[in-house]
């Protein structure tokens, strides 16, 4: 994919699937990867925005003798995932009805 | 071991403050180790532990240029990050040709600013002497004619007025000139220096 993918589109997919369940670095990094093609280095600087905007807590677990780091949606996040959506709505609504058309 | 490759790593990020140092290591350590890369496929993926380290700075203290409320111990000067962004992109042997394209364009960019800065503060200090001394030898004319006093005066309040206001609206002015130098540096930095999606060395 050639479209550099908006802040506020990371922001809101990120906290998306935090919606569904805490996770961790990882799973964040590769899923974001699989759907936007993003660089390694992208997820840092968001998920650390995220965090001290307190879109997102974290909190360590034990995994096999280290330890892994759990991302966590707060309910500012929530409230900003809301906000993200309905943008997305109306920018989604106004692009399609120029880019979506089939020829 | 893929913990000798971070201790390296970690060791090569000096001038980013220790918390946000161990908590950058511990993200990428984790990653490494969650997707079972060892050191030779580290390597690969993210170069010497030098030059991961060297690319995690220069995104790192762009990224908190960009936060203008962050504290000024995670920053640098715009200098020093043009400096990070220049020396990154010669330590990277495919884009040495870029690196001296860019050198080349911000020595142009730069002379030409301290040039022009040159020229208007220059101007400005003799708009200001020439003012000034109007005003002076104004008050010395008052004995030979009020008329050319008050002119010689007044052309010199004028001048003197002028320096004031053009005066903050030059030092604004080099401000934006140089922040646009920076912004082209971080342009460089973020378009050629990203940690990349399966990188290679």
């Amino acid at each position: 994919m050639n479209i550099q993918v908006p802040t506020a589109i990371l922001d809101g997919s990120v906290l998306s699937l935090l919606e569904k369940e805490d996770t961790y670095g990882y799973i964040i990094t590769k899923t974001m990867q699989d759907l936007f093609q993003v660089s390694d280095s992208t997820m840092y600087p968001v998920l650390r925005r995220l965090k001290k905007d307190e879109y997102l807590e974290t909190y360590d677990e034990p995994f096999e003798g280290r330890i892994r780091r759990y991302y966590k949606i707060t309910e500012k996040g929530k409230q900003r995932l809301d906000e993200i959506k309905n943008d997305w709505q109306l920018f989604n609504k106004s692009a399609n009805e120029l880019l979506g058309g089939k020829k | 071991m893929i913990d000798d490759y971070f201790t390296q790593t970690e060791k090569y990020l000096n001038n980013v403050p220790v918390d946000d140092r161990k908590e950058l290591i511990q993200f990428y350590k984790e990653q490494a180790l969650d997707a079972q890369l060892d050191s030779t496929q580290l390597e690969e993926k993210y170069g010497t532990p030098k030059n991961f380290a060297r690319k995690l700075k220069i995104e790192y203290f762009i990224d908190n240029d960009n936060q203008t409320e962050s504290s000024t111990k995670n920053k640098i000067s715009g200098l020093q990050l043009v400096a990070m962004v220049i020396l990154g992109l010669f330590a990277t042997p495919v884009l040495i040709p870029l690196a001296v394209v860019v050198v080349l364009s911000f020595a142009a960019l730069i002379g030409g600013l301290l040039a022009f800065i040159f020229a208007v503060y220059a101007g400005i200090v003799a708009t200001l002497g020439v003012g000034l001394v109007s005003i002076f030898v104004g008050f010395g004319l008052f004995g030979q004619s009020i008329a050319s006093a008050i002119f010689y005066i007044g052309l010199g309040i004028f001048l003197t007025g002028l320096v004031i206001f053009g005066g903050s609206i030059v030092v604004n002015l080099t401000k934006w000139l140089f922040m646009q130098i920076i912004r082209f540096a971080k342009f460089i930095g973020r378009r050629f220096l990203k940690v990349k999606k399966g990188e290679q060395a």
